[in-house]
């Protein structure tokens, strides 16, 4: 078990873009296992990227399988250099970060997408993905652009402070 | 033509106040109109308009918000709206946009950014601010609702934006909002 330190704001590598890295080998192997076992040693997380745990690395993992919203997923997802290919029906919802442990905040997001991305092995994988777990996959990339959910609110009445128990955190 | 008087309080946040106000004004027969409440931190703050029936006039409607607010402990001004009181003028080029800036919280922030858009005539419709605790300190999050006049005022806006950021050692994002027809 690698359970590593969660990076919050301002750490600068948050707001960093992540360039292009190894989509194999054992540096990736190591961070989708590091990151797999920090998302899963923090209660109601369902997503986390390589910058959060200070890798300047492309990479994240993302299951909403055990969720309190029951949707439909693909369970533990681990993607390197994930593209987004398309991109539909846009609705706004609540998203929380562990990065930001006391915000939340409104955001609009595609509530379907097709996503490409690597699978740490060399081969590549497209998936089309639904509601909150395509949410919760266009946080966690927008983390490998530098991009926080606070970037993404557009209007004032958007911002929240997180009420205790937490809201899910992605 | 009717009578129109804003309304503030705020008093500590508990459940029930926004009711006996609504109760109130509808006993009153008053028109509650614009209104905006929250809470701050552990008070609660309402600031709204309403519009007074023929037979009520200020000072009746003052002796009945003076008793609610000795029950609902809130602090309070109202006060009569000059007649035919309207929108404030808006630019008729002017575009909406919403700025959201955080960082670690320190003074200055809400001064420096509000004079930035101060001094190319942009309009703040809404604002809001949230202090929140981090790990390296407090984290301060400012969100403005904007209309940037025509012209180059929002290129103008963006330059100043971007020195603030640096000054101020903050995130900036200054978004257009367009409006979906549906």
């Amino acid at each position: 078990m690698a359970v590593k330190e969660v990076l919050t704001f301002p750490h600068p590598l948050l707001k960093q873009k992540i360039a292009g890295a190894p989509s194999t080998g054992p540096l990736v192997e190591q961070a989708l296992a590091d990151l797999t076992d920090t998302m899963t040693a923090h209660p109601g997380c369902v997503g986390i990227a390589a910058p959060q745990i200070g890798l300047p690395l492309r990479v994240l993992v993302v299951d909403v399988s055990w969720s309190k919203r029951p949707s439909e997923n693909h369970g533990l997802l681990r993607m390197v250099d994930p593209v987004i290919l398309e991109a539909s029906q846009w609705k706004m919802s609540r998203e929380g970060c562990l990065s930001f442990p006391n915000l939340l905040a409104n955001v609009k997001r595609a509530q379907k997408i097709v996503v490409e991305f690597g699978n740490g092995s060399g081969g590549k994988d497209r998936i089309s993905a639904l509601g909150f777990e395509a949410v919760a996959i266009q946080h966690e990339i927008d983390h490998l652009e530098g991009i926080l959910f606070l970037d993404k609110i557009r209007s004032s009445k958007d911002l929240f402070e997180r009420p205790a128990p937490a809201t899910q955190p992605l | 033509m009717k009578t129109q008087a804003a309304l503030s309080a705020v008093g500590k946040d508990q459940p029930g106040i926004v009711a006996a106000l609504a109760k109130m004004f509808f006993e009153l027969g008053c028109n509650l109109e614009e209104s905006s409440m929250t809470r701050l931190k552990g008070d609660f703050a309402v600031l709204l308009l309403i519009s007074l029936p023929d037979n009520l006039n200020l000072e009746s409607l003052k002796t009945s918000m003076a008793a609610l607010a000795k029950q609902w402990e809130l602090a309070f001004t109202l006060r009569e709206l000059p007649v035919g009181g309207d929108r404030s003028r808006v630019e008729p080029n002017a575009q909406n946009h919403t700025l959201v800036v955080y960082g670690i919280d320190h003074p200055g922030i809400v001064y420096k950014v509000t004079q930035a858009a101060a001094d190319l005539k942009v309009n703040i419709t809404d604002l809001r601010t949230r202090v929140t605790e981090g790990k390296s300190g407090a984290i301060y999050s400012l969100i403005m609702e904007l209309e940037i006049p025509g012209g180059n005022a929002a290129d103008a806006f963006r330059e100043k934006l971007e020195i603030l950021k640096k000054d101020l050692k903050v995130e900036v994002t200054l978004t257009p909002v367009e409006a979906e027809e549906l």
